[in-house]
């Protein structure tokens, strides 16, 4: 519930935009005979406002509010409450500039800084670097990214308090998906891979996690409803289940919901998700 | 339809994140793991926990485990302080992924550590984290704690705070006494108030204890469980067992003084109080409402007892009224007249109507024949009448 970020808000509340999009586009025929045209239609996004989690009983253990600008567009904070504490045990509060987060700054419940992650990003919205600094403000880690023309992650470098280099990630892209992982510490011994696989749909089918010596360690086996990922399996490399992860989705392929399981079906995690609709004018594109 | 399907691609692209382990948990795993220094292994833990990814945890574990183990390895004030912090970000971070293998691990924290911090971050994990095996020895720990304070009250407040939590969160019985009494222990306003809160939460159904605390304790605290029992969660025929018990018990208890004896009636008062916004019907509720009529120590406790008897409208409560009006009447008619028996004596009229039971019939015929009454009675008598069968 309390993580040191506000990035996944942004995520849930685009990933519902681009399911919407989805639904509500036609697509385009490729007749020559027929003219491309454009038209503004509105848009429904869910927007995250609320995120509760529970224990295993049903009873509520932690919520989250989730507070915006005006538009509904830049997350400012996320204020975190146990069930019978009127104060926030944790606040994530977002410096913002030019639309996007350059700090993010968390709080405890006495109130006192306890994490800040600065960012810097560029022209197209990628991250280029980030660093975590402690209470007392020193940096505690860094990274830095590099991507390619077509703005895919490249490289990854991870970076200690000292400015040391710890480990560098490559990452490999094949038919414009992304197809390895390829993990290494600080001086270029690799520690260990991650190959992700696709179904002919071109949806992820597996993400297999190696050890330095290309030894399978775990894998994860996902399924989809609609183009909607349903269920994502954790097992270890003799196929023993580790956990579960079930969604659920509302109309408008918002997440509504999530239940974390173990191997024995026991529920270690319940999540629901609430949100406000934001419309948005779009201008689609059609052939007629 | 090429359109559409690269949208379907970019959707899932970006709810991907909410589901795949993503390699900075590998990459922060391994560097923890390579870390020398307690710093190191503290950047490396800030970043794990940062990530918000449960797969973690049992990394996360380990690295507790392992702080554990090397304590006396960390003697400067630096490493000290990095230490209580390292304590501090797992405990909190294994709580919020519920992960339960920690258990023994979190209870080590509070044993072991000095910082008051870290083992109050440990409990409240304990409690998220559901460890009901750990419930007893908390709640022993609190209710040290709610005595008095040691040397380092501040200290003590703190641990004491984490218990209250961790009690609420386990949501056991067994931690309901010790968080009730932190409510007036010693703590500062801000715990005491906490307590109040979490005491609200601790059970479904807290009756048992408040029994305990009702024939146990002083009047004060009595008044105080009857409170917590009226806001319970619990079935209200456990709350009207209790609200009879508060009432028999302060009714037997024979005060020392006047506070007492003010004190006591404070607590018949919210037993009455109680059983008529209950609705009970319990025939043991009958001779206790007549006792408190009968030796109340304010009118407003004995028209709270005759109120009870009115909406309790058995047999019993009606015969009981009956005897009340009756009596009353005959005083009257010897001229044993003041002011608060006729105020009695409309009330209980009035609350016998609520009965609808005919055995009161013939005390409303004798009041309504007895031109000794006021008019308000005679009427409230006769309005009474038209409401027996």
């Amino acid at each position: 519930m309390r993580r040191n970020c506000l990035v996944p808000c942004f995520g849930l509340s685009l990933a519902a935009f681009l399911a919407i999009s989805c639904a509500g586009g036609p697509a385009p025929a490729a007749a020559p005979q027929k003219q491309r045209k454009e038209r503004t239609v509105t848009v429904q996004v869910p927007v995250l406002v609320k995120e509760t989690s529970y224990f295993a009983d049903g009873l509520v253990d932690e919520y989250a509010i989730y507070k915006y600008d005006a538009s509904l567009l830049v997350l400012l904070e996320k204020d975190s409450y146990d069930g019978s504490r009127p104060d926030p045990i944790e606040r994530v509060v977002a410096e913002v500039e030019g639309g996007r987060a350059k700090a993010e700054s968390t709080y405890g419940a006495d109130g006192k800084l306890r994490l800040r992650r600065e960012m810097t990003w560029d022209q197209g919205g990628r991250l280029l670097s980030e660093r975590t600094l402690d209470q007392k403000g020193s940096v505690q880690s860094s990274s830095a990214y590099a991507y390619d023309a077509a703005g895919n992650r490249l490289e990854w470098k991870a970076f200690d308090g000292q400015g040391l280099l710890r480990a560098v990630t490559g990452y490999e892209y094949r038919d414009g998906r992304l197809v390895l992982v390829d993990m290494k510490d600080g001086a270029g011994k690799r520690t260990g891979s991650i190959a992700v696989e696709y179904d002919a749909a071109g949806l992820v089918a597996k993400r297999l996690y190696k050890a330095a010596d290309g030894k399978l360690q775990k894998y994860e086996v996902p399924t989809y409803s609609a183009g909607r990922l349903m269920t994502l399996e954790t097992r270890l490399a003799d196929g023993s289940l580790v956990s579960r992860v079930a969604y659920t989705y509302g109309d408008l392929g918002q997440v509504l919901g999530s239940v974390v399981t173990d191997a024995a079906g026991a529920v270690k995690d319940r999540r629901s998700f609430e949100y406000t609709i934001r419309q948005d004018q779009k201008t689609e594109v059609y052939w007629e | 339809m090429k359109r559409f399907m690269c949208l379907v691609l970019a959707f899932l692209a970006m709810a991907a994140p909410l589901a795949f382990s993503s390699e900075e948990s590998e990459v922060y795993r391994q560097i923890y793991k390579d870390a020398g220094s307690l710093q190191q292994k503290y950047s490396a833990v800030l970043s794990l926990v940062g990530l918000g990814d449960r797969s973690v945890a049992p990394i996360l574990s380990e690295a507790l485990d392992d702080l554990l183990l090397r304590q006396s390895s960390y003697s400067s004030g630096t490493d000290k302080e990095i230490y209580a912090d390292m304590v501090k970000v797992l405990c909190r971070a294994l709580g919020d992924y519920k992960y339960d293998d920690a258990a023994s691990s979190l209870w080590a924290v509070v044993q072991q550590l000095r910082d008051p911090l870290a083992r109050a971050e440990a409990l409240i994990s304990l409690g998220k984290i559901h460890a009901v095996d750990y419930v007893e020895r908390v709640a022993i720990m609190l209710r040290d704690l709610d005595i008095a304070p040691g040397p380092d009250r501040l200290a003590d407040e703190q641990v004491a705070y984490g218990c209250i939590l961790a009690l609420e969160k386990f949501r056991d019985v067994r931690g309901f006494m010790p968080v009730f009494y932190a409510t007036d222990a010693w703590y500062t306003q801000r715990v005491r108030d906490q307590a109040e809160r979490s005491l609200a939460n601790i059970a479904a159904d807290p009756t048992d204890p408040i029994m305990e605390l009702i024939r146990k304790e002083s009047a004060a605290r009595k008044l105080l469980a009857l409170k917590y029992n009226a806001s319970s969660k619990a079935p209200v025929e456990r709350k009207i067992e209790a609200a009879l018990l508060a009432l028999d018990v302060a009714e037997s208890a024979g005060p020392r003084d006047k506070p007492e004896a003010k004190a006591l009636s404070e607590v018949r008062k919210l037993a009455l109080r109680s059983l008529i916004a209950f609705r009970s019907t319990r025939a043991e509720g009958v001779p206790l409402a007549v006792f408190a009529y009968s030796n109340g120590l304010d009118d407003e406790e004995r028209l709270l007892a005759l109120q009870s008897l009115g909406v309790s409208a058995t047999d019993a409560a009606a015969t009981a009224l009956r005897d009340i009006i009756l009596r009353l009447d005959a005083d009257q008619k010897a001229g044993i007249t003041d002011d608060t028996r006729n105020r009695m004596a409309k009330a209980a009229i009035e609350n016998g109507a609520l009965t609808k039971n005919h055995i009161l019939w013939a005390a409303l015929m004798a009041v309504s024949s007895n031109e000794k009454w006021s008019g308000g009675i005679l009427l409230a008598a006769q309005t009474a009448l038209k409401e027996i069968p």
